[in-house]
C-alpha cells in the first residue's frame, strides 16, 4: 500500500491542481455568489500560503501561511521578484523565462516546486500559479496556491528511493487495465530474458502458459485486476524461449481519485530457485495446510500417504483428527491453536494418530501465513515423519540403558584384562624363562640321545659279537658232547677190556693158584722122597716161589684193574656229567644266543628310539625355540594388550560419562 | 735134622693149622663132592680123585666152627690115614714150612672141648700160633664129641 502511496499523492496532486484551476475559473462568477466565494478564499487563506505577482513577477501581496512557510515578512518579500525564492542556477535557466512568459501568456501552472526560503532553507510546495483575467480576458496578476510539501516531498523521495531500492531488488513491470505493458524494469527484464522494446504494449499473456492463457481462470484474474482487486501469490511465468519462471508476484491495481483502478503494477521476485527447493522439499515433507480455525484445506502426497489418508478423508476436516483423543480434549491442545491464531508459529517433535489409530511421529513446524495487514490467515504445515527415528530412539534408549551397563561391565572386564594382561605379561616372561630353559635341557637330551644311539650301535656291534661268539660256543659245546660221548664209549670199551683183563687175571690167578699147589704138592712128595726129594723139593720151592710172585704179581694187576675199572666208571660217570654240563652249557649258550639275538633286536630298537629320540628332541629344541619366541610375542601382545585394556578402561569411563549425561 | 720137622699149613677162619708133610697124600682145589645121605654132618661128601674114592670132612664142622660164609669154596687136604685117604675141607692152603721142634709146646691147659683133643701142640710162628692138628683123632668119629649118626661110619 505505502509503494502505491507516491502514485496516488501524485494523483491528488493533479487534483489539487485541478480545483485550483476551478477556482481559477469560479472567479468571474455571478455577485451572488462572489460573497461565497470570499469566504473560500478566506477559507482557503487560513489553509494554503497564498501570494500575488505582478505579471513582470514582483510580489503584491502575501498572506501569513505563505510568509511563514518561507519564513520572511512580507516586508522583506513586498515589491521584490520571484526569482528570490528559486535557486541561482534555475534563475538563470530558459526554463524560468519560459515559465513566467507561459504565465504572461495566460498558462496555468501547477506543479511541485523545489523553492528557497529565508536564510537557503529548502522548501517544496505543491502549488498553482493562476494568471487573472481582467474583463477583456488579459492577465494581469499572477495568484499563486501553495501547499507546503516539503514534508510530503521528503517523504515521497524517501518513497521514491524505497521504490528504487524495490526496483533494484524485485522485477516490477506495469500493464494497462487492458494487459498491455506499459513498461518494466531492468529485473524484470532480465528474470524473463526480454528486452524492454519485446514486450512494450505487448499483452501480459505472453508471459502466461498457453493452457492458462485460454483459461478462465486467467480471464477472471485480469477481470479482478479489474476491479480493483489485489492479486498477490506465486506464479509460474514463461520466460524468453519458453523458460519457467517461479515469481512472488503481486499485482497491484492503481486507483486513481475516483477509486477505480487506471493500472497494474506488478512487483515480483525470482522465486524459481526457491520454488525448486519448494518443489523438492514437498517431495520429502509432508505438507499440509489449515485454515486458522484448524479445518484442512489441502495436503500433499506425502503427508497423505504419511497419514494413511486419502486427500477427500481429510478435506475440511478439523485438525484434531490426527490426535489423539486425550490430547484433542486438552487445555494444552485448545492453547496450540490460540497460538497459531495469534501468528505465533510451533515447531517440536509431535506425536499423531494416523488413519486406523497408528501412531506417527512427526517434526514439524505450523507456519501461520500472514496476510498483507500483518494477520495470519492459514497455517501451513511442514512435517519429516520421524516415526521410525522415535522408535530407533526409543530402541536407542534402551541401547543406551544396556551400553550403561556395558559400560560398566566393560570397565570391570577391562581392570580384569589389565590385570590378566600383567598377570600374562609376566607368565609369558616366565614362559620364555622356562623355555630357554627347557631349549638348554632339549638340546643336552639331543645330546644325551645321541650318545644313547651311539652307545646303542656299539652295544649292537658287541652283541652281534656276543651272538657269534654263543654260536660258536653253541657249536664248541655240541661238539664237547660228541666228543664227550666218543670218549664215554671208549672208556666204556676201556671198562670193559679191563673186566677182560680182570677174568684172564683170574685164569693167571688160578693158574698161580694150581701152580702153588703142585709146587707145594711137589714138595709134599719131595718130603715124602727123604734125602732123594732134596734136589726136587728146591725146584718146587722154586715153582712154588714163582707161583707166589705170579700170584703176587697177578693180585697187583688184579688191584690195578679194579683200580681201573674203578676209574673208568668214575671217568664214565664224570664225563656223562661232563656231557650233562656241555648240555646245560649248549642250552645256555642257545638261551644267550636267543637272548643275544633278542638283545640285538632290543638294541636295535633301542637305537632306533634313540634317534628317534633324537630327532624328537631336536623337534623340541625347534619349537621351544618357536614357544620362546612365541612367549615373547605374547609378551608383546599383553604389553599391547595391556595398553589397550588400559585405553579400554578409559573409554569405558568415558562412555559411561556420556551415557550418564545422555538423557532420553 | 731131627731138630726139624716139616708141616703143611692151612687156614680156618683165622686159625692156622698144621699137619705134618708126612700125612699128607696131596692139597687139592675144590672139587666136586657127592652127597652121602645119612652121613655125618662133618661128612660133606665123596669125592672121585682119580678113580680113588675120598671122604671130605668139613674140619670147620668138625672143629665146631662156623661154616664157610657163602659162596666161598673149601680146598682139600688130602691125608693118609689107616683106612686110606681122607679129605679134610678147609678155607686155605697155606704152605709147606719147616719148623725146629724145640719150639713144640703141649697145648695150653685152658683149651678143653674138642680143639684139646685134636691139637697135639703149638709152635710159636711170627705170624702167629700154628696149631698141629692130630689127624688120626680127628678123622676118629668115636670119640663123644662126634655125634650119633657118625657111629655106624666108625663101626665100619
Amino acid at each position: 500500500m505505502k509503494l502505491t502511496n507516491p502514485i496516488l499523492s501524485n494523483t491528488r496532486t493533479s487534483g489539487n491542481g485541478r480545483s485550483g484551476v476551478k477556482n481559477g475559473h469560479s472567479a468571474p462568477q455571478q455577485d451572488q455568489e462572489i460573497t461565497e466565494l470570499r469566504g473560500k478564499l478566506a477559507a482557503i487563506d487560513k489553509a494554503q500560503a497564498v501570494i500575488e505577482f505582478n505579471l513582470d513577477g514582483t510580489i503584491v501581496t502575501a498572506n501569513d501561511n505563505f510568509l511563514k512557510t518561507l519564513g520572511y515578512a512580507l516586508d522583506e518579500i513586498k515589491g521584490r521578484h520571484h526569482s528570490i525564492f528559486v535557486e541561482p542556477a534555475y534563475r538563470e535557466s530558459g526554463e524560468y523565462r519560459q515559465f513566467w512568459r507561459d504565465l504572461n501568456d495566460g498558462k496555468f501552472q501547477a506543479a511541485e516546486y523545489k523553492r528557497i526560503g529565508k536564510g537557503g532553507r529548502e522548501v517544496w510546495i505543491q502549488a498553482s500559479y493562476n494568471p487573472i483575467f481582467d474583463a477583456d480576458g488579459k492577465p494581469f496578476k499572477v495568484v499563486k496556491f501553495a501547499t507546503d510539501v516539503t514534508a510530503t516531498k521528503m517523504k515521497n523521495a524517501d518513497y521514491q528511493g524505497q521504490i528504487a531500492a524495490v526496483g533494484k531488488a524485485q522485477a516490477v513491470i506495469e500493464f494497462n487495465l487492458d494487459g498491455t505493458v506499459i513498461t518494466a524494469n531492468e529485473n524484470f527484464l532480465k528474470t524473463l530474458g526480454y528486452e524492454l522494446d519485446e514486450i512494450k504494449g505487448r499483452h501480459h499473456s505472453m508471459f502466461v502458459e498457453t493452457a492458462y492463457r485460454e483459461s478462465n481462470e486467467y480471464r477472471q484474474f485480469w477481470r479482478d485486476l479489474n476491479d480493483g482487486r489485489y492479486q498477490a501469490a506465486e506464479y509460474k511465468r514463461i520466460g524468453k524461449g519458453g523458460k519457467e519462471v517461479w515469481i512472488q508476484g503481486s499485482y497491484n491495481p492503481i486507483l486513481d481519485l475516483n477509486g477505480k483502478p487506471c493500472k497494474v503494477v506488478k512487483f515480483a521476485t525470482n522465486i524459481t530457485g526457491r520454488k525448486r527447493s519448494e518443489q523438492a522439499i514437498s517431495l520429502v515433507q509432508a505438507i499440509i495446510e489449515f485454515n486458522l480455525d484448524g479445518t484442512v484445506i489441502t495436503a500433499n502426497e506425502i503427508f497423505l500417504k504419511t497419514m494413511g489418508y486419502a486427500f477427500e478423508e481429510v478435506r475440511g476436516r478439523h485438525h484434531s483428527l490426527f490426535v489423539d483423543a486425550a490430547y484433542r480434549e486438552s487445555a494444552e491442545y485448545r492453547q496450540f491453536w490460540r497460538d497459531l491464531n495469534d501468528g505465533k508459529f510451533q515447531a517440536a517433535d509431535y506425536k499423531r494418530i494416523a488413519k486406523g489409530g497408528r501412531e506417527v511421529w512427526l517434526q514439524a513446524i505450523y507456519n501461520p501465513i500472514f496476510n498483507e495487514d500483518g494477520k495470519p490467515y492459514k497455517v501451513v504445515k511442514n512435517a519429516i515423519d520421524i516415526t521410525a527415528r522415535m522408535k530407533a530412539e526409543e530402541g536407542l534408549k534402551v541401547t543406551i540403558a544396556a551400553v550403561n551397563a556395558n559400560s560398566q561391565s566393560l570397565a570391570s572386564a577391562a581392570e580384569e584384562l589389565t590385570a590378566t594382561s600383567q598377570q600374562m605379561s609376566s607368565n609369558s616372561e616366565e614362559t620364555s624363562t622356562q623355555a630357554n630353559v627347557v631349549a638348554a635341557a632339549s638340546e643336552q637330551v639331543s645330546k644325551n640321545v645321541a650318545t644313547v644311539a651311539t652307545s646303542a650301535e656299539e652295544m649292537s656291534a658287541s652283541v652281534k659279537e656276543i651272538a657269534k661268539n654263543a654260536n660258536e660256543a653253541a657249536k664248541v659245546a655240541t661238539a664237547a658232547v660228541r666228543v664227550a660221548e666218543e670218549t664215554n664209549q671208549t672208556v666204556t670199551k676201556l671198562g670193559a677190556s679191563s673186566m677182560e683183563i680182570g677174568k684172564v687175571i683170574k685164569v693167571i690167578t688160578s693158574i698161580a693158584q694150581q701152580t702153588n699147589l703142585l709146587a707145594l704138592n711137589a714138595t709134599i712128595e719131595a718130603a715124602r722122597a727123604g734125602e732123594a726129594g732134596k734136589g726136587f723139593a728146591v725146584v718146587a720151592n722154586e715153582v712154588k716161589e714163582l707161583a707166589k710172585q705170579t700170584a703176587a704179581a697177578t693180585e697187583d694187576i688184579s688191584q690195578k684193574i679194579e683200580a681201573i675199572q674203578a676209574d673208568t666208571k668214575g671217568a664214565v660217570t664224570s664225563i656223562s656229567e661232563i656231557g650233562k654240563v656241555i648240555v646245560q652249557i649248549n642250552d645256555i649258550s642257545n638261551t644267550i644266543a636267543s637272548a643275544v639275538e633278542e638283545q640285538s633286536a632290543t638294541t636295535n630298537e633301542i637305537a632306533r628310539n634313540a634317534s628317534e629320540a633324537a630327532k624328537g628332541s631336536t623337534e623340541i629344541s625347534k619349537n621351544i625355540t618357536q614357544v620362546s619366541e612365541a612367549a615373547k610375542n605374547s609378551s608383546v601382545g599383553a604389553n599391547n594388550t595391556l595398553t589397550a585394556s588400559t585405553e579400554l578402561a578409559k573409554l569405558a569411563a568415558n562412555l559411561k560419562a556420556i551415557v550418564a549425561q545422555t538423557k532420553f | 735134622m731131627s731138630d726139624h720137622q716139616q708141616f703143611c699149613t692151612f687156614f680156618l677162619k683165622d686159625l692156622i693149622f698144621g699137619v705134618e708133610v708126612l700125612k699128607i697124600q696131596e692139597v687139592i682145589r675144590y672139587q666136586e663132592m657127592t652127597p652121602v645121605p645119612l652121613a655125618p654132618a662133618m661128612v660133606n661128601g665123596l669125592i672121585n680123585l682119580r678113580g680113588q674114592i675120598v671122604t671130605a670132612i668139613d674140619l670147620r664142622n668138625r672143629l665146631a666152627m662156623p661154616p664157610l660164609p657163602e659162596g666161598e669154596l673149601p680146598m682139600n687136604v688130602v691125608i693118609r690115614t689107616e683106612d686110606g685117604a681122607v679129605s679134610l675141607l678147609v678155607d686155605e692152603i697155606g704152605d709147606v714150612v719147616e719148623i725146629d721142634s724145640a719150639g713144640f709146646e703141649p697145648p695150653p691147659e685152658t683149651l678143653r672141648g674138642i680143639a684139646r683133643e685134636l691139637v697135639d701142640g703149638v709152635y710159636k710162628l711170627k705170624s702167629g700160633l700154628l696149631l698141629i692138628l692130630n689127624t688120626a683123632k680127628t678123622v676118629n668119629f668115636t670119640a663123644a664129641s662126634v655125634a650119633d649118626p657118625s657111629a655106624p661110619q666108625q663101626a665100619a
